[in-house]
C-alpha cells in the first residue's frame, strides 16, 4: 500500500456552476428571460407572481417553477389559475433549488411556447444565495413587516442579487420599517442595485415592475433570434 | 440541509479524483472555506459521514481551512480583510466596498491509498 497526496483545488460550486451554464444556454436559445425570485417565508413571492402572471397576460406568454419543501401544492395552483404553465418542484426538505433540479424542470415545461420563466426559490435568505441557476435575473423580493434590518443580517443574499423588490408599501404606516435605513444598508452592499417598491395588494409600483420585465424579456428575445 | 448539498459536491469531486488515480481508498480530504460563507463546520461534518457511506470514502477524515473573506473599497481601491461589523474601509471609512470574488469553498487536496508501490 502506498499513500499519496492528490492537489485538486477544485471549487465545490463548479458542478452547479456548470449546469447552470447549460441551463441558461437552453433558456437563451429559446429566447426565454428566466428571473430566480427569492425571498424569506412570507415575504409575498407567490402573490407577485400572480399579480405578475396577471399583468403582464397578453404581453408575455409566461412558464412558472414553483418549488416547496413539501408536497404542498397551493403556491403552484395559484400561478397556474392565473394562467402560467407551471411545474412544482418538491425539493424534500432542502432549503434551496440548485440547477439540476431546473434542468430537470426545463425537461417539462414547453420552452417553445414561453417568453418568461419565473423561478419561485425556497423561502430563505441564506443558501439560495449561493445557488446559481441559470437564471438572466435573480431577485430579492424583501416587505416591510419583515424589518429594515435584513441587508445587515443577510449580506450575502443583498449583495449577490442584480434587482429588488420591496412589496408591502403599504403597510409602511402600521410597522416600524425605517426606509433610510435599510436602502443604506443596501447601498453598502450592492451599490445601485435596481429597486422596485411596491405593493401586491394595493398596486402602487406594479407597472414599473411590469415594464422593467417586459424590456427584459424583449431585449432577450432580440438576442435569440 | 445546506451543508448536505455541499459535502456532496465535496464527495463528488474527492472520488473523481481518487478514480482517476485508481486509489483504493480516500484517508482525508481537506476542504478550504471562505470566512464569509455560511457553512456549519459540525454540520458539515456530520453529513460528511452519512454521504461517504458506502464509497471509497468511507471512513475519510475532513479537515476544514477557514480563510477571512477579502473587500475591496471602491473609492481607494484598498483591498482589506473582512470581520467588521460595518464593513467600511479601514483607510478611507468608506462604506462602497464589496466582497472580492474568490473561491468561496473548494477542495485543496486528497490523500488516497493506492495498492502495489
Amino acid at each position: 500500500m502506498t499513500v499519496k497526496t492528490i492537489q485538486v483545488s477544485q471549487n465545490v460550486l463548479s458542478a452547479n456552476r456548470e449546469i447552470a451554464e447549460n441551463n441558461r444556454a437552453r433558456l437563451n436559445a429559446a429566447g426565454i428571460v428566466a428571473l430566480n425570485l427569492m425571498a424569506s417565508p412570507g415575504a409575498g413571492k407567490t402573490s407577485l407572481i400572480e399579480r405578475t402572471i396577471q399583468g403582464l397576460e397578453g404581453r408575455l406568454r409566461i412558464g412558472m417553477i414553483n418549488s416547496d419543501t413539501s408536497s404542498a401544492t397551493m403556491d403552484a395552483e395559484r400561478a397556474e389559475r392565473a394562467g402560467a404553465v407551471t411545474v412544482h418542484l418538491n425539493t424534500v426538505g432542502r432549503c434551496h433549488l440548485d440547477a439540476g433540479m431546473i434542468r430537470d424542470a426545463l425537461d417539462c415545461l414547453p420552452l417553445r411556447d414561453i417568453d418568461l420563466l419565473l423561478i419561485e426559490n425556497i423561502g430563505n435568505l441564506v443558501c439560495p444565495a449561493v445557488w446559481r441557476l441559470g437564471s438572466h435575473q435573480n431577485v430579492l423580493i424583501a416587505s416591510t413587516p419583515e424589518g429594515d434590518d435584513k441587508p445587515y443580517k443577510y449580506p450575502k443574499m443583498y449583495n449577490s442579487v442584480d434587482a429588488l423588490v420591496i412589496n408591502k408599501t403599504d403597510l409602511l404606516p402600521y410597522v416600524s420599517f425605517d426606509l433610510d435605513y435599510f436602502t443604506r444598508g443596501v447601498e453598502v452592499l450592492n451599490h445601485g442595485l435596481e429597486t422596485f417598491p411596491l405593493s401586491c395588494r394595493s398596486g402602487p409600483g406594479l407597472d414599473r415592475w411590469f415594464d422593467w420585465i417586459a424590456s427584459l424579456a424583449v431585449r432577450e428575445a432580440a438576442m435569440a433570434r | 440541509m445546506h451543508e448536505l448539498s455541499v459535502v456532496e459536491g465535496i464527495r463528488e469531486i474527492a472520488l473523481r479524483y481518487a478514480r482517476s488515480a485508481r486509489a483504493s481508498r480516500i484517508l482525508s480530504v481537506r476542504v478550504v472555506i471562505a470566512d464569509s460563507s455560511s457553512y456549519l463546520e459540525d454540520a458539515l461534518a456530520m453529513f460528511w459521514n452519512e454521504v461517504c457511506g458506502a464509497t471509497e470514502a468511507a471512513g475519510a477524515r475532513i479537515d476544514l481551512v477557514r480563510i477571512p473573506e477579502e473587500l475591496l473599497c471602491l473609492e481607494c481601491l484598498k483591498s482589506f480583510i473582512g470581520g467588521g461589523k460595518d464593513h467600511r474601509c479601514p483607510e478611507c471609512g468608506s462604506e462602497r466596498v464589496k466582497p472580492i470574488e474568490g473561491q468561496e469553498c473548494y477542495v485543496e487536496s486528497i490523500e488516497v491509498e493506492s495498492p502495489g508501490g
